[in-house]
């Protein structure tokens, strides 16, 4: 096999861009370079469908897993946001999802797709009474 | 359409005739073709005769573009037989061509079928196939490769 070693990086990214996410842990472990941009949030714009998923266990602590279809496969996200997502109702707005939350007070959270985080709260200017549900 | 013909020879000295709407589907012919439109002979430095050949092939497979669902479906089976015909080592030939002779649809097909071609490579594969030195300390491969391999054995236990 010969080797390609000046392949411009722009080509290499192009490349990576539509690697499946299934092949993430041999393209991470090539090199420090192809491992960062593996993880690069530009990377995963072409394996775009997800779903989260929240699941409760019996103590009521909250996992976050995120359903990958390129991959078939659940994935647990490390958050340490421990969310209180009463109404699991979300809207969809430019790729972010917002719940309404009820942490402390009634407020709009937003996930994040691309980063797989959640962002910050937007308080709602009004009190809680009975169900909110965003739309 | 103009039946122009361009001449454009590869870097080993290799010469193919083409019509200009053919050598037009390569952007830098098409640039140089406007900056100066007397132009009938043109050297493309970087790209052997047995690639410039492949990319030709490509460029007048796809000269006529047409937008009918049937001519899309024919296209894409075409494309899909033609990159079945070369290696990992031939592929990596042609996307430099693609790039360097700025062939936008090409550089697409010869992308994606890389990524699918390197899907189930090992690191040890990936970085011998594309020149890359492992800068990993043993410590370090062995970390990113159980923060890496976490995700698929996710993948692999159902959830209840």
């Amino acid at each position: 096999m010969t080797i390609i070693s000046d392949l411009p990086w722009d080509l290499v990214e192009e490349i990576l861009s539509r690697t499946l996410i299934t092949s993430l842990r041999a393209v991470g472990s090539t090199c420090k370079r192809w491992n960062t941009l593996s993880k690069d949030e530009r990377y995963d714009k072409k394996n775009n469908h997800k779903v989260l998923r929240f699941v409760y266990d019996f103590d009521g602590n909250v996992r976050h897993e995120i359903y990958d279809f390129k991959s078939n496969s659940w994935r647990v996200l490390v958050i340490t946001y421990n969310s209180y997502i009463t109404f699991k109702r979300g809207v969809s707005l430019k790729g972010n999802t917002y719940f309404v939350d009820r942490k402390d007070e009634e407020s709009l959270i937003c996930f994040d797709f691309t980063t797989k985080r959640f962002g910050p709260c937007l308080h709602l200017p009004f009190d809680f009474n009975g169900y909110v549900i965003p739309s | 359409m103009s039946s122009n013909k361009i001449v454009l020879t590869s870097s080993d000295g290799e010469s193919f005739e083409v019509e200009e709407v053919v050598a037009r589907k390569l952007q830098i012919v098409g640039h140089m073709l406007e900056d100066d439109c007397v132009i009938n002979e043109i050297p493309l430095q970087n790209v052997t005769g047995d690639i410039l050949s492949m990319v030709i092939e490509y460029c007048k497979t796809h000269v006529d573009e047409e937008e009918s669902e049937e001519a899309q479906t024919k296209l894409k089976t075409w494309d899909e037989e033609f990159m079945k015909k070369f290696d990992i080592k031939t592929l990596l030939q042609i996307i430099l061509a693609a790039n360097y002779l700025n062939v936008k649809g090409l550089l697409d097909l010869v992308s994606q079928t890389i990524a699918d071609t390197i899907k189930d490579y090992t690191p040890e594969q990936i970085r011998e196939v594309f020149g890359v030195e492992n800068d990993y300390t043993e410590e370090e491969e062995a970390e990113v490769r159980k923060e890496n391999a976490w995700a698929f054995d996710e993948a692999d236990t159902p959830k209840p």
